[in-house]
């Protein structure tokens, strides 16, 4: 209790202090190995260390990079300019237009992260200029871009896949209708609140015209998700792909990229890299320590005794990841959770695929609650606006996305039909 | 009250966990309750290569490791799974158990106790089309793990490797970034390979073991009661063994009546794959380092001697 | 002051330097893995391992670059309990504070790279030892408390945060 106390007034007097998240988090870090752990701070850094030397995040600073030369370049604002043409007849087409490049977007790459930078980055500097409010087009993105882990191909499904010996193509496939599905509850729900926007003429000569400016940008997505499903790249591979053909189309085709924009969108990468990665680490390194202090496992036991029939036991589950989403990151949570709620699943009939697909909705959900929401956290490094701002605009977004867990958590068929 | 956490990646309701359980049920009743095994399936305390650290420090008291991680942390350890290596896993056994005991526990002794050895199965070779005959492999693309032993048997049938991580590999082979691959028995069809890649050639070419092991920091500073209650009460190695074999045999029945594509390669056929391997032996032999190139004639030697 | 002003883009052109060539060479890499392997040239073996050594590396140099640019992330929720006037005398009691956790965590990371040796740890893959690359690791902590040590001192230099 008095350590847990020293703890609290540790971290708010460093924050009174204007001290960073990260310098933060090391403290608590180092406190919480010196008052609970083994007192060996070097295993924080073996920590930090293992939770970044991963293939599987390799994609994200090459994404980080591909998109900040986007923002600098013409494609960003040519591929906007396609889109806005396009939907131009409904009300809130800019932001349609968001959430449906977020959805094709997602069927290239499997994380949420990667999703939301590379969309975000180009789709938010176009949103606002349409007018549309800051937290708007925040929420919108940050939750847009949740779509990447549902659509296949997904990095936390495989992750599940691997834990529960659940096969992955068949919880890729089973993820294919619920992602479609929470596309259009989004879609819908942001055409329903811009139905006031005034609509605009389509034209077939402003069409064509962005089309022929934008052609090169247009073929972008043609090239990454042709190249991935013919087999040319791997997902991970692809941002190497995306950022060499942004690289060569800004420089040699459109001309608008400087070799100083080029130095200028690495340094702003690496910055941003910095302010991330340490987080990602340290905030892992935490994790470690609770798992081998059982903490997780004792919280879902508690929930065991509640069960008792399928329905409670589904409302329990998702209430339970609920709570874990907002405090703990998606990969942790499936490792650890995963095997546990598929083993009691299993009692009341509960499909592990099924199981996959709703704790997968539901952890993308936790990416958008405060205060561990990974799309909050990214949303703030690359948009760089302020993180209250952000969890108000997603909040709206949040109720939506509850309503898609529920329907996809009562109605099994939605993710079984395609498995078959 | 010792407690000792024990890290594995095998999720409950295997072979690996039910093996770990067990002996955590024995060293309990043995101790009276003094020594507390603590079992994290499912690489809850993260992959083996961090485990593997953790273990050597002292940080996690026990691992399962499997045979990748000790091949590529302790080379000479991949002699073992020279790819078409061994025709049967008894001698294999043999060579562990017996002949070449003494050798393996003292690469890993100096920082590790061994407690037992492992066991991982067969590797075998899947695909999108019937490879029983080498000739077919040639030029087919084809995902490679990052070992040499993965790198050797590919390169040497003259497939066209690409190397990617194993989580990406299901999506892969749905996209045709490759379409074939290697995998024990038990993965493939746990993983859903079988799905994106229907054949499954029993080439039986790699056999992985694996190990329990503790770090031997912490091993030293238990009493010597507590070391000979965590050694005898270890259950027979054999239970653990023949486990997996017959999960991986259950698995491949199934998959095969419910009309998988199981490839049961001929003598002529499996020996044509092992004639374009064993060529390149010493050049992957050459590539672990001296310690492995100095070993390898006793490894040949030990194989002879438990008859093959 | 001057010699302050010399430290901070010495360390930052150094940071900035090694780590724009690191992405130039996981782009090169995986990129020419790719190009390689699709039109039958082989495969560069360990392209993706050594990509993520090099990302890593960006990573933990960031921090001192994030710290240079007033990139790191802060919440402000808590900046009003010290009163306006003793705004500044807090940041560089901050500055200072931050000084002495990242010098801190400096020295763990010598520990931690001390370690490495004493047990041989070599880098997946490559063959070489693998505190080589985590030399980063101190010298990241290092740099970043050396870069506050020196706003703490000259609370002119430290940058205004990009972040509201
Ligand atoms: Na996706
Ligand atoms: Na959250």
């Amino acid at each position: 209790m008095i350590l847990s106390l020293g703890l609290l007034f540790l971290a708010l007097g460093a924050l009174i202090l204007r001290v960073n998240i990260a310098a933060v988090l090391l403290l608590v870090g180092a406190y919480v190995h010196l008052a609970w752990g083994d007192g060996e701070l070097t295993y924080i850094i073996e920590d930090m260390w293992g939770a970044i030397d991963k293939e599987v995040l390799l994609s994200i600073p090459l994404f980080l990079l591909c998109g900040s030369v986007m923002g600098k370049g013409a494609i960003a604002e040519r591929l906007i300019r396609v889109m806005r043409s396009l939907t131009a007849p409904v009300p809130g087409g800019m932001a349609l237009a968001t959430i449906l490049t977020c959805a094709v977007f997602a069927a290239i790459s499997g994380s949420s992260a990667v999703t939301l930078i590379a969309v975000g980055s180009i789709a938010y500097p176009a949103l606002i200029k349409d007018g549309y409010s800051k937290s708007f087009a925040l929420g919108a993105l940050a939750t847009g871009g949740t779509l990447g882990v549902v659509i296949p191909p997904s990095i936390p499904m495989i992750l599940y896949g691997i834990v529960t010996e659940t096969s992955i193509v068949d919880l890729f496939t089973a993820g294919i209708l619920p992602g479609l599905f929470l596309t259009v509850l989004l879609g819908s729900y942001t055409v329903f609140a811009n139905r006031h926007v005034a609509r605009e003429q389509f034209s077939i000569g402003e069409f064509g015209s962005a089309l022929k400016s934008g052609i090169w940008s247009l073929f972008m997505p043609v090239i990454l998700l042709g190249g991935i499903y013919s087999g040319y790249f791997s997902p991970t591979e692809s941002a190497a792909v995306a950022l060499g053909y942004s690289l060569i189309v800004e420089r040699f085709i459109h001309r608008q990229l400087s070799l100083r924009d080029l130095y200028d969108t690495a340094l702003d990468t690496t910055t941003m890299m910095g302010a991330l990665f340490p987080l990602l680490a340290i905030a892992l390194s935490i994790n470690l320590l609770l798992t081998a202090e059982q903490v997780p496992s004792q919280l879902a036991d508690w929930v065991a005794g509640f069960v008792e029939d399928r329905t409670t036991f589904l409302l329990l589950v998702n209430g339970l990841l609920l709570i874990v989403g907002c405090v703990m990151d998606m990969a942790s949570a499936i490792l650890i959770l995963a095997p546990l709620l598929q083993q009691m699943g299993e009692v009341y009939g509960i499909d592990p695929v099924h199981l996959g697909v709703i704790m997968t909705v539901n952890l993308e959900i936790g990416l958008l609650t405060p205060p561990v929401g990974l799309n909050l956290i990214i949303a703030m490094t690359a948009f760089r606006e302020p993180f209250s701002l952000i969890v108000r605009g997603v909040l709206p977004f949040i109720g939506i996305m509850l309503f898609g867990l529920i329907v996809i958590s009562f109605v099994p068929a939605l993710s079984l039909w395609l498995v078959g | 009250k010792t407690e000792l956490k024990a890290a594995t990646l095998a999720p409950e309701g295997t072979p690996w966990f039910d093996f770990l359980s067990k002996w955590e049920q024995a060293v309990e009743a043995a101790s009276d309750g003094e020594i507390d095994i603590q079992i994290f399936p499912s690489a809850q305390l993260g992959n083996e290569w961090e485990v593997w650290n953790k273990v050597a420090k002292g940080r996690i008291e026990i691992g399962l490791f499997s045979a990748a991680v000790m091949s590529e942390k302790v080379p000479p350890m991949a002699l073992m799974s020279t790819p078409f290596l061994f025709d049967s896993e008894q001698t294999a056994y043999c060579v562990y158990d017996t002949e070449l005991k003494g050798e393996f526990t003292e690469l890993l002794e100096d920082r590790f106790k061994v407690i037992s050895w492992g066991e991982t199965g067969w590797v075998q070779v899947y695909a999108q089309d019937d490879l029983s005959d080498v000739a077919n492999a040639d030029g087919y693309k084809t995902r490679v793990a990052p070992q040499a032993m993965s790198r050797t048997l590919w390169a040497s049938v003259g497939a066209n490797g690409v190397e990617i991580p194993f989580a990406d590999t299901p999506a892969a082979l749905q996209t045709g970034l490759v379409r074939s691959g290697e995998a024990t028995g038990i993965s493939y069809v746990a993983f859903g390979l079988n799905k994106v890649a229907p054949h499954l050639m029993l080439t039986r070419h790699m056999h992985q073991a694996g190990s329990i092991m503790m770090g031997k920091k912490v091993w030293n500073k238990l009493s010597e009661d507590e070391q000979a209650i965590l050694i005898d009460n270890m259950p027979d190695l054999n239970e653990l063994r023949q486990g997996v074999m017959g999960v991986e045999q259950y698995l491949i029945g199934q998959y095969e009546e419910a009309g998988g594509l199981v490839q049961h390669l001929t003598p002529e056929q499996r020996a044509a794959w092992k004639a374009k391997v064993e060529p390149n032996w010493p050049a992957f032999v050459e590539d672990l380092g001296p310690e492995a190139v100095a070993l390898w004639p006793r490894v040949l030697e030990a194989k002879k001697a438990c008859g093959e | 002051m001057q010699i302050s002003r010399r430290i901070l883009s010495g360390l930052f052109a150094v940071d900035v330097t090694v780590a724009i060539s690191a992405y130039v060479a996981i782009a090169v890499l995986l990129l020419g893995d790719v190009i390689l392997r699709e039109t039958g040239g082989g495969s560069l073996w360990g392209a993706q391992r050594i990509s993520v050594y090099l990302m890593i590396v960006i990573g933990f140099l960031g921090l001192g670059l994030a710290a240079a640019k007033g990139r790191h992330l802060r919440p402000q929720f808590l900046d009003h309990v010290v009163p306006a006037r003793y705004s500044e005398t807090a940041d560089r009691i901050g500055s200072g504070l931050m000084a002495l956790i990242f010098g801190g965590f400096g020295v763990v990371g010598v520990q931690f790279v001390a370690e490495a040796i004493e047990y041989g740890d070599m880098a997946r893959i490559i063959d070489i030892p693998l505190w080589y690359i985590q030399l980063v690791v101190p010298y990241a902590f290092f740099s970043t408390a050396l870069r506050y040590v020196l706003f703490a001192l000259h609370p002119e230099l430290r940058p205004q945060e990009v972040l509201e």
